[in-house]
């Protein structure tokens, strides 16, 4: 079993410890996941569908009970401190989860309640995310007048409000105009520099590449291979001038299936 | 096509729309055991009998200031101008049935809608059934009843009432919600001076502003751009008739809920914004703007409003008291829908306690109940002595302070108590 190590150093926001887990002890999900996060670091999640990230991402936000092993958000296990495991972390999901009776602004100023933020420092921040994800004249709109795409926006902008030390973020680009992934990223790499750690989880392995510190790769609940882009191509045995993220996934994935069919 | 095939297709659409309804009302029969056994249909049959009583008084000798004329308007108006359609649509409907629209609308929407009409038309003439003994014995419309004979004004109710749920199917193609709006309010306008005319003025010079209505409101159809048929509207239609019955049946018994499409309503949501900006309030905060653009707010408010209406116009302090209680009754079973408010899957990983939800859900259906019962209390003082003839009974304090009470305990702390005990974690 590979283990992800945390190599950049610094206060581990995010700490995975044989994460054994799933929805039914008998049919785990997640075989002994072990994975570290730093602060300022982006980790990229990888795997085809069906791999357990969306399940490892369900434990870390503590959605779901871990058969065995634990996680730790910013030292603490959800059961140690249930206020600081919850305000450490801000999640934006594959799917745009909304209340359809608040407008987009309400949500914020939700969101920045349930975060304790301070009134004038939220709106300030909201209206610097407003402008950058061009959503100002949408504020006061219900969800139900929103495109798709937009409503990924009040996710983003929702999540990016807190500045929390853990930022997961499922499958960010889906949905998104290229304007709104440009500003996307702005913000990501601005989060970032203040200390927010983030756990990235996309199948857009080329944006993944050029933005990851680290990356994990799943394989049917299993870690198979982990650490910068060069080094997983390198384990995947893909480490040409031409090779891309996407050749050292599919030879990881390739690997990972031949194994197991010989095991 | 062949015409073969469009008369498989015509046959298919009329069974499915067939089979559609019946699957509803399999759907929610079984339910009515739980509502009748949970006592609603003692009540329900309390205040039959009632009414009954007080109509077979009524009928015997109608009192001279017994406002005879302005009721009968009324309540045939309300009865004619209602025009719903229960289609069953789908949201998938439109990617399946597109093809055949043209099928669709004959062989399916026209039959709703002739069922629609035939509802109608049978409601109206069950309301002036009830009302021709009233019209016809009451010293205000004994004079005007002779000049209008009962079969002849059935038969001019029943086709206003059919004409009307075929002006709301019209009204639901016109595409701009501007026109919606206004072919809906002029049909208002139009069906009640069309139903108080027939009721109080000549028969022939009715008939004819009854005549020029229809065909002015005909005319009216062609102004704005319309769908063939609005898929959209029709499939939002269904699904807010489903919740409503569905919102019905759960003040009772545990029911699938619906999820409902929220109102702006930017006249109240502002009352959230009054909730001090603190990690404490955030719950009630949510739970203030999810009821405040609900389903159950929409339903509560235009109870409170039908309920200060029945006060001010009355003119007796016992009906005036006996109004309220049942009022309030109701206003707390709506009240009671927060507690089965469904969050969003993010909710549960923000840094809020768990526990604050019902609480909140509590406190906020015990402030929306004491408001409720100010609003219809203060109605009672405001329009005492009044009543439909200008000679209503003085105001019971007795009475009325009861029915305060009694608002208070149900809306103000049984309900809430009932809500923050609410123990069904699917359900939260």
């Amino acid at each position: 079993m590979v283990s992800g190590k945390g190599k950049t150093g610094g206060e581990s926001a995010l700490a995975i410890k044989e994460l054994t887990g799933g929805y039914s002890r008998r049919r785990p999900v997640l075989h002994g996941v072990s994975l570290t996060l730093n602060r300022g670091e982006l980790l990229g999640l990888i795997g085809l569908n069906g791999a357990g990230k969306s399940t490892a991402i369900k434990h870390i936000l503590g959605l779901m009970v871990p058969h065995s092993g634990e996680v730790r958000v910013a030292g603490a296990t959800l059961e140690e401190d249930r206020e600081l495991y919850r305000s450490s972390i801000s999640y934006v999901p594959e799917q745009p989860s909304l209340f359809p009776n608040l407008t987009v602004k309400e949500h914020l100023q939700w969101t920045a309640m349930a975060y304790g933020l301070k009134q004038d420092a939220a709106w300030a921040r909201a209206d610097k995310l407003a402008a950058t994800f061009r959503m100002t004249d949408a504020m006061k709109s219900l969800p139900d007048t929103l495109s798709k795409g937009m409503k990924q926006k009040v996710m983003l902008m929702n999540a990016l409000l807190v500045e929390p030390a853990l930022l997961i973020i499922d499958e960010p680009f889906l949905g998104l105009d290229p304007l709104a992934i440009r500003g996307l990223v702005g913000a990501l790499d601005e989060v970032r520099a203040q200390g927010t750690a983030i756990l990235l989880s996309s199948h857009i392995l080329s944006a993944l590449e050029r933005k990851a510190n680290r990356l994990v790769v799943l394989h049917k609940g299993r870690l198979i291979a982990e650490g910068t882009p060069k080094e997983v191509k390198e384990q995947a045995g893909c480490s040409g001038a031409e090779a891309t993220l996407d050749d050292a996934f599919e030879a990881l994935v390739e690997a990972a299936e031949g194994g197991r069919a010989g095991e | 096509m062949s015409r073969n095939a469009h008369g498989e297709q015509g046959d298919f659409l009329h069974s499915l729309r067939r089979e559609r309804a019946a699957a509803f009302r399999q759907e929610i029969v079984p339910y009515f055991r739980y509502v009748i056994q949970s006592g609603f249909g003692l009540f329900a049959s309390a205040i039959f009998f009632a009414t009954l009583i007080w109509y077979t008084d009524l009928i015997k000798a109608v009192p001279d200031d017994w406002p005879s004329k302005w009721v009968g308007a009324i309540v045939l108006s309300l009865a004619a101008l209602r025009a719903p359609l229960r289609t069953y649509l789908r949201p998938a409907d439109p990617i399946f049935l597109l093809a055949m629209e043209n099928r669709v609308l004959g062989q399916y929407i026209g039959g709703a809608l002739r069922r629609a009409i035939f509802a109608g038309v049978l409601r109206t003439l069950v309301v002036f059934a009830l009302y021709a003994p009233i019209y016809i014995r009451s010293p205000q419309t004994a004079g005007l009843a002779d000049a209008h004979p009962p079969v002849i004004l059935a038969a001019l109710f029943a086709l206003l009432a059919g004409y009307n749920v075929y002006a709301g199917w019209r009204e639901r193609r016109a595409a701009a919600r501007f026109w919606r709006i206004g072919l809906k309010a002029f049909r208002l306008l139009l069906t009640v001076a069309a139903v108080t005319a027939l009721l109080l003025k000549s028969l022939a010079s009715s008939i004819l502003l009854a005549a020029v209505c229809m065909v002015l409101l005909a005319l009216l159809w062609r102004l704005p751009a319309q769908h063939a048929l609005p898929w959209e509207r029709l499939i939002e239609e269904e699904a807010s008739s489903r919740r409503k019955w569905m919102g019905f049946l759960s003040w009772f018994v545990d029911v699938p809920s619906e999820t409902a499409k929220p109102s702006y309503r930017r006249w109240i949501a502002w009352v959230g914004n009054l909730i001090p900006w603190s990690k404490r309030w955030a719950w009630h905060y949510l739970y203030v703007k999810v009821f405040l653009r609900g389903d159950t707010f929409g339903a509560l408010w235009r109870w409170i409003i039908v309920t200060c209406i029945v006060v001010a116009v009355s003119g007796s302090a016992l009906a005036d008291a006996i109004a309220f209680g049942v009022s309030l009754v109701v206003c707390g079973l709506q009240l009671s829908e927060l507690k089965r408010v469904r969050f969003v899957e993010t909710a549960d990983t923000l840094p809020l306690p768990p526990q604050g939800k019902l609480a909140a859900a509590a406190s906020v259906a015990r402030w929306s109940g004491i408001a409720a019962v100010a609003a219809i209390g203060a109605v009672g003082p405001a329009t005492a002595g009044l009543g439909g003839s200008g000679a209503g009974e003085a105001l019971r304090l007795d009475y009325w302070l009861a029915a305060i009470a009694f608002g208070l305990l149900w809306c103000g702390w049984w309900m809430p108590r009932k809500i923050a005990k609410f123990r069904d974690e699917d359900d939260l």
